[in-house]
């Protein structure tokens, strides 16, 4: 088990030195440094400054090197936007913002998509069952930014019943989770139906009717866990996926003052270091989060551990 | 000998019947499909009395465990009952209210596959407890005792070890027994077994085969071997059915059966099987394919493949009418008083 | 006829009644409720999008300031602007036509591109197995981590945003979903009876895999390319909102809420109408993929089938 972890940390490790070199590829080769470092009304002095502290003007090995060896001190350079702010800090400041948000989302999600996906298993095909699935449909195809626009205009400026913007009161998150987490929802709605409607299907489910055990007690204990992987890996790729970016339209619907909406801001300010910093911060998010999921794999399959 | 053994040969033997616990009367089970409804049930009756070892044999997709599905009310939709009635002791068990009843503490199953009958993330505990402590009403406490007292029955080794583990975690004789454990919590009456050694090593067959014999001994539970292998009938049963294409086309104690078939089709699954002692160049077999359901063909569903086919065969189905010495034929060749 | 060959029948079967199987498809999509519903919004949605030069009552871009921020004809508006005009006085309806055919021009080039590449390295992948296999999937499992919508971002930031580098990059960011599956599904193909059988009697690779494999896994194949195209879609407005997807002036769906969502409290429609369309076309693609799935799988459709005819049945023993 921990010769496992240990082998997932360090594909972590190599994906974000992938991840790291990708940006590298992006930011030095593919573009001109000099145009994507700079803002656009830099002075010539500035430029050369600039040049020599990235050190753009030693040859490409040279300034890989030297970047990765950054990076692993955790040194992301310093914003352009705000002078002599370590990217760092800012990035690692609005990161609990984002986390909040995103695991608050995940648990809605949750909460409203496992009872919906199991009540539509019950009875495939019923006027329930195809209620139920058209409801998971529409939330999943509704983007996520116009769902947060929607959600401030009906509850926040006709209702008023919620907060539309900034700070991070109990209630100001209500919108804005929501709106990450009705598609989220919809689509694991759908997930946990199929896969309960396969579960049901199984020879150990007649052995339990078999013995006389309800409807109730065959799905909560017997099928629910076989499905509970299915959904696991689901909700973990959809929380990855909010961290990845679909944070950061509803950030910017809500001014919530998380990792999104800090890239919007460096993107206006061109400030591409903070940019650079915010992908690959993201990205050990990422590993990280997949690296619990997998601990949560082996402690609700046993199997799993036994033969990892 | 027991003294449930010795009531289940004398019954053979003398021809008074054990009391009876469960009974098939005409029964018919359908699957619609786009052609029209599909039988693969057809008018089937029999009885199960207590104590005894019935076979019900057959190849796939002969109806049999159909049968035991519909009795119990377990066929999956869209396929559905739609004829004949099922009673146990005397209470009918088309009854959802009586079915709900039975189902695990009178009547208990047990299938083909352990492997995917058993609940993989499940203990084995909680899978032998359940119908104890869920629907008997008896405490956690006296449950876990009983668990341990069925897993040494059908001989597991270290009980208590074992009792917190997953049916992954067992070899598949091991699974089986475990199997049969669940099935008796509740101490049913009726076992009913399908195809319970099929998915097992030959070794392990014979040994579970044993298990199930004494526990039906031990225990005065009568048991259903569903079955598409003779050796298992003849090792392990009193009395036998012998379905094809969803009906029944003979019935008979075990011996008659073997020394003399009546049923064509019978004479041909016995004379299928290899033999140790006989040197053969080339197995015989019967010739064409097994009927697809029950209504396949007009008159007697065997008439394609049988070698004494005749006229009335292809165009009348014959009815089961027994020939003496409880046994039953479904046979124009075979009617009392016919060439 | 051999043995062998009547083996090799099963899949043969599948290539041979192509017309024959079309017109079922077509039979089966026509009954089937909300297949059929997505399949015909979907089709509507392609027509305004081929068809938005002809269709538009107005020039999408112009603007007419007299006009600004009018509502939609049933909240008070103009039937010279059906559904209301944004701040700048320009047609909603007219823009909307023309943003269909920016998002699906957008949605259908990379469905294209991403799931040719990412088809051909999952079959490959998946029926010579070995070192390429490994080194594919890898490269998947890694890609996985990566912060897709940022990095993309940052791509269209540093490069500069326009439709082609948009599609590039979804393309890039999509590729490994199609190579995953494909190659799950011929694996599972790859060691059914039949193939087996013709890589026994000699037949070559290629024949192999265009006559019984891909027939076999065509249909979830479809179903995944739907699904895609959904998501695409929904990616490429969040982009375009954010001003790094399609750029003025032409116009898409998600830019135009982009556009509109300073102006959410006195047009709300700027914002509602093109959500609510980009909702119903995802939702329709999402239908269409799911009555795909279902026709796919035979035992999935003989039971759904048999539901229907059992409430409707009437069986004498």
């Amino acid at each position: 088990m921990a010769w496992f972890l240990v082998k997932r940390l360090l594909q972590g490790v190599l994906v974000m030195v992938l991840v790291a070199s990708a940006v590298f590829l992006i930011t030095r080769v593919v573009t001109n440094p000099a145009l994507a470092f700079l803002p656009l009304n830099a002075s010539k002095a500035q430029r050369a400054d600039t040049l020599a502290y990235l050190g753009l003007d030693k040859s490409l090995l040279a300034q890989y090197w030297t970047y990765l060896g950054q990076l692993a001190h955790l040194d992301f350079g310093n914003s352009f936007f705000i002078q002599g702010e370590s990217a760092f800090k800012i990035v690692r400041d609005a990161v609990p913002a984002t986390l909040l948000l995103d695991t608050v989302a995940i648990v809605i999600a949750l909460v409203i998509a496992m009872p919906l996906g199991i009540i539509a298993a019950l009875r495939p095909g019923s006027k329930l069952d195809k209620a139920t699935t058209t409801v998971s449909l529409l939330g999943l195809s509704a983007p996520q930014f116009w769902l947060g626009f929607m959600l401030v205009l009906i509850f926040g400026v006709h209702l008023k019943w919620f907060p539309t913007s900034g700070d991070l009161g109990p209630t100001a998150i209500v919108l804005p989770a929501l709106a990450l987490a009705l598609p989220t929802a919809g689509k694991i709605a759908q997930l946990m139906r199929s896969a309960m409607i396969d579960e049901l299907d199984q020879p150990y489910i007649l052995t339990a009717r078999s013995k006389g055990m309800g409807g109730f007690h065959r799905i909560y204990h017997h099928a629910l866990r076989h499905c509970l992987v299915t959904v696991m890996t689901q909700a973990s790729f959809e929380y990855a996926r909010m961290l990845a970016g679909y944070t950061v339209v509803v950030e910017v619907v809500f001014a919530w003052p998380g990792l999104g909406q800090l890239t919007v801001q460096a993107l206006n300010d061109q400030d591409l270091v903070v940019l650079q910093a915010i992908v690959i911060v993201t990205a050990g998010l990422i590993v990280l989060v997949n690296l619990i999921t997998d601990i949560l794999y082996s402690v609700i399959d046993p199997r799993i551990e036994a033969t990892a | 000998m027991t003294a449930a053994a010795h009531d289940s040969a004398t019954s053979a033997a003398t021809g008074t019947l054990p009391p009876r616990l469960l009974e098939i009367d005409n029964l018919s089970v359908a699957f619609p499909t786009r052609s029209g409804p599909v039988f693969g049930v057809k008018g089937v009756t029999m009885n199960v009395g207590a104590r005894e070892r019935i076979g019900v044999v057959g190849e796939s997709g002969s109806g049999k465990s159909v049968t035991a599905l519909a009795a119990l009310g377990l066929v999956q939709a869209p396929g559905r009952i739609v004829g004949g009635t099922v009673r146990w002791q005397g209470r009918d068990l088309f009854d959802p209210e009586v079915a709900a009843q039975v189902r695990g503490r009178e009547i208990a199953m047990i299938f083909q596959d352990p492997m995917a009958s058993l609940t993989a993330l499940m203990s084995i505990e909680r899978q032998i407890c359940e119908v104890l402590t869920k629907r008997v009403g008896m405490s956690r406490h006296d449950a876990r005792r009983r668990a341990l007292e069925l897993l040494e029955l059908v001989g597991i080794a270290n009980p208590k070890d074992r009792l917190k583990q997953f049916p992954f975690e067992f070899s598949g004789g091991m699974r089986q027994r475990v199997m049969i454990a669940i099935a008796l919590a509740a101490e049913p009456k009726l076992l009913i077994a399908d195809e319970p050694t099929t998915a097992l090593d030959v070794t392990i067959q014979a040994q579970i085969l044993a298990l199930l014999k004494n526990l039906s001994e031990e225990l005065d539970v009568a048991v259903m071997m569903i079955t598409h292998d003779l050796g298992v009938v003849a090792e392990f049963c009193d009395r036998v059915q012998v379905m094809y294409a969803g009906r029944i086309v003979e019935r008979s104690p075990v011996e008659p059966m073997f020394g003399a078939p009546l049923h064509p089709y019978s004479s041909g699954l016995i004379s299928s099987s290899p033999r140790v002692d006989v040197v053969r160049d080339r197995l015989s077999s019967i010739p064409g394919d097994p009927a697809p359901h029950a209504d396949a063909v007009p008159g007697c569903p065997f008439s394609v493949r049988c070698p004494e086919v005749g006229d009335r065969c292809r165009q009348e189905n014959p009815p089961l009418i027994e020939v003496g010495n409880r046994r039953w034929v479904a046979c124009w060749k075979r009617m009392p008083g016919n060439a | 006829m051999t043995e062998v060959e009547a083996l090799l029948r099963p899949a043969d079967a599948v290539a041979e009644s192509a017309p024959a199987r079309k017109r079922e498809f077509f039979r089966e999509l026509s009954r089937s409720g909300t297949g059929l519903v997505g399949a015909v919004f979907l089709l509507l949605v392609l027509i305004a999008a081929v068809f938005a030069p002809l269709l538009s009552p107005h020039d999408p871009n112009a603007q007419d300031l007299a006009v600004r921020l009018q509502p939609p004809i049933l909240f008070g508006g103009h039937a010279d602007h059906l559904l209301g005009t944004d701040q700048l006085g320009r047609d909603l309806l007219s823009r909307m036509f023309y943003g269909a055919r920016v998002s699906m021009l957008v949605a259908v080039s990379v469905v294209a591109v991403a799931g040719s590449v990412g088809i051909f390295l999952g079959l490959v992948s998946g029926y010579f197995g070995g070192l390429l296999d490994t080194i594919i999937m890898r490269f998947a499992d890694t890609q996985l981590a990566f912060p897709g919508l940022l990095l993309a971002l940052i791509i269209l930031y540093t490069i500069g945003p326009s439709v082609k580098l948009l599609v590039i990059v979804l393309a890039i960011n999509g590729w490994l979903v199609y190579a995953r599956i494909v190659r799950g599904l011929v694996l599972s193909v790859k060691s059914a009876e039949y193939v087996e059988a013709a890589e026994i009697v000699g037949a070559k690779s290629l024949r192999i895999m265009t006559r019984h494999i891909i027939p076999n896994i065509a249909s979830p194949i479809l179903t995944l390319l739907v699904l895609e195209f959904a998501r695409i879609i929904l990616a490429e407005a969040a982009l375009s909102f954010l001003g790094y997807g399609v750029q003025p002036p032409q116009s898409s769906w998600g830019l135009i809420i982009g556009q509109g969502q300073d102006y959410l409290t006195v047009g709300w429609w700027l914002v509602a109408i093109p959500g609510i369309t980009i909702c119903l076309t995802v939702l329709s693609a999402n239908l269409l993929a799911s009555w795909l799935r279902i026709y796919a799988d035979p035992r999935q459709r003989e039971r759904r089938f048999g539901k229907q005819l059992d409430a409707l049945m009437e069986v004498k023993a």
